[in-house]
């Protein structure tokens, strides 16, 4: 057997191997899934984040660093090697945030206080290294609709949807134009509404769009900076990566927010970017390679 | 009334991609063509109708997404003719969308949805249009494996049909599934919750991953052939099971 054939015969054998690696994991994953799905309260206390998860994807990390090793760099392997580093980029990207990495919610009052430390879960403080400030918080909420629910031997079934306001007021049909006035109490649209004996009108009014101005005062920076703080747009702070996650729907006094400090994101992303690039350039551009006979 | 209209719309796309996928099989290609094309023009205009409505892309409810998915199928099928040359899989597409359209016939189409703040995002279009694709494309060589095996008839151009429908599918799942990473990251502060929708999704796009691996060896087309089945089971788990089964979590935008 010359060196090429002892190279195919060896690429051949890691590939087989890496295969029967990535089958052992997707069975396990496909059970977990499923228990998640059909046995959803069992499941509920189980963590994916435990030693056994973690070794399967040593494991798989492991077998697309072989199987890196086993091909020649060229250019023409360009796809390949990058949809195969990319993996391992991420899964490097996700154990750094693992190993390093913190995340805590708080609970911050829209009071103009500071604050430089969080409490943790278990008691212990967070100092942040900066400070952070909650000036004022905003809700703007989409028109509320109704739906209508009729009483049967079942229980509730609904029997309506999406009744609007129109003119100051909503048509029931049958069960009487409501005026916007009754359907409120303090400001605020009432959740349920008895129409009659047997029939419920149910206020869905969701939220639209929601954001906290805030205040950071971040060490060696003279000047405050001001940002909004919103779902989808995130502030960045010292090590930290700032969310705004909900907020206190009764009073509107508060807001949740969730500091991140991860030293493997942008190893992540960039391990994204060459795994869609890469896959792209192995299966759009190379899709039509002759099985291997 | 317009809620009336748009079923009868919809009735009228089903039908329309149902009767041209039996006209393919029949061989009346220009007839079978023309009512594609028309059923596809209608399907389009559901999705029009409730973009204007709703004043944002019709992608939030299952009725929505169903909808935007069956278009997608032409959308594929055009590609497989034009780029791979295999305009022979047009009745498979065509009957897909029949199909689905039958479906979104059936659905509440409630015609409000409030599009909340999570979901408006940069990555909202590009994670569902990736996702829709890559599902119209895994259905179809689905359905050609199912043909494949009971009709025993050509083998290798039916063989050869799953391949490239995968081959264009895998890049758009794995786009699809990346992309919602990097969204949940700016918004929940997690690249992966390991969330049932989430795990599905990863299940399924390892199965189809062994299948463009297992492919390779001849002494595993058998197991090829298993992941398309079982990665197509997987998929409908991931798009519709998790939240018929009321285990999507984080996914749950519309409940």
């Amino acid at each position: 057997m010359n060196q090429g054939q002892n190279r195919g015969a060896w690429q051949n054998r890691v590939f087989q191997i890496s295969v029967w690696i990535t089958i052992a994991m997707t069975g396990i994953l496909l059970v977990l899934a499923g228990l998640q799905v059909f046995r959803q309260e069992q499941m509920q206390t189980f963590s994916f984040a435990n030693g056994f998860i973690l070794t399967l994807f040593v494991l798989f990390s492991a077998a697309q660093a072989v199987c890196l090793l086993t091909r020649k760099l060229q250019l023409k392997q360009l796809g390949f090697f990058l949809a195969h580093a990319g993996i391992l980029a991420f899964l490097l990207g996700s154990l750094l945030f693992y190993v390093w990495g913190d995340t805590v919610y708080a609970w911050i009052p829209v009071n103009g206080t500071s604050y430089n430390s969080v409490q943790r879960e278990d008691g212990s403080l967070l100092d942040l290294g900066f400070d952070i400030q909650v000036n004022d918080f905003t809700v703007e909420k989409y028109e509320p609709v109704w739906d209508l629910y009729e009483q049967t031997e079942n229980g509730w079934e609904k029997t309506g949807t999406d009744f609007a306001l129109q003119d100051g007021q909503v048509d029931f049909g049958p069960y009487g134009v409501w005026p916007q006035a009754d359907l409120m109490e303090n400001g605020t649209y009432l959740n349920q509404i008895l129409l009659d004996d047997r029939h419920l009108a149910v206020c869905r009014q969701a939220d639209r769009y929601y954001e906290a101005g805030i205040v950071l005062y971040e060490p060696g920076v003279k000047e405050p900076r001001q940002v909004s703080l919103a779902v989808n747009h995130t502030a960045r702070a010292g090590d930290f990566k700032i969310y705004l996650m909900g907020y206190d729907p009764a009073s509107q006094d508060s807001i949740q927010v969730l500091f991140k400090k991860d030293p493997g994101e942008w190893i992540s992303v960039a391990g994204i970017a060459a795994m869609i690039v890469g896959i792209f350039m192995l299966c759009i551009f190379r899709g039509r390679k002759a099985v291997e006979k | 009334m317009m809620a009336v209209l748009l079923k009868i719309i919809i009735l009228c796309a089903a039908l329309g991609y149902l009767l041209s996928a039996v006209l393919y099989w029949r061989r009346k290609n220009k007839a079978a063509f023309i009512l594609h094309g028309a059923a596809w023009i209608l399907n389009g205009t559901v999705i029009l109708v409730n973009w204007v409505i709703n004043g944002y892309m019709p992608f939030v409810s299952m009725y929505q997404v169903l909808t935007f998915l069956s278009f997608c199928f032409t959308l594929s099928a055009l590609y497989m003719h034009f780029i791979r040359k295999q305009g022979w899989l047009f009745p498979y597409f065509s009957l897909c969308s029949g199909i689905i359209m039958t479906g979104v016939f059936w659905m509440d189409a409630s015609l409000v949805w409030h599009f909340a703040p999570a979901l408006q995002s940069v990555w909202f279009l590009p994670h569902v249009f990736s996702y829709m694709l890559s599902y119209t494309l895994c259905a179809v060589s689905f359905v050609l494996t199912l043909v494949r095996l009971i009709r025993r008839k050509e083998q290798e151009k039916m063989e050869r049909g799953v391949y490239d429908t995968v081959c264009l599918a895998y890049p758009f799942m794995t786009a699809g599934m990346l992309f919602g990473a990097l969204w949940a990251n700016e918004v929940w502060g997690h690249f992966w919750s390991w969330d049932p929708k989430e795990n599905w999704s990863l299940v399924t796009w390892l199965l189809y991953a062994l299948y463009l691996h297992c492919r390779r060896l001849p002494k595993y087309r058998g197991l090829a052939t298993a992941c398309i089945i079982i990665g197509f089971a997987a998929l409908l788990m991931t798009f519709l099971g998790v939240n018929f089964f009321g285990a999507g979590a984080l996914h749950s935008y519309t409940s």
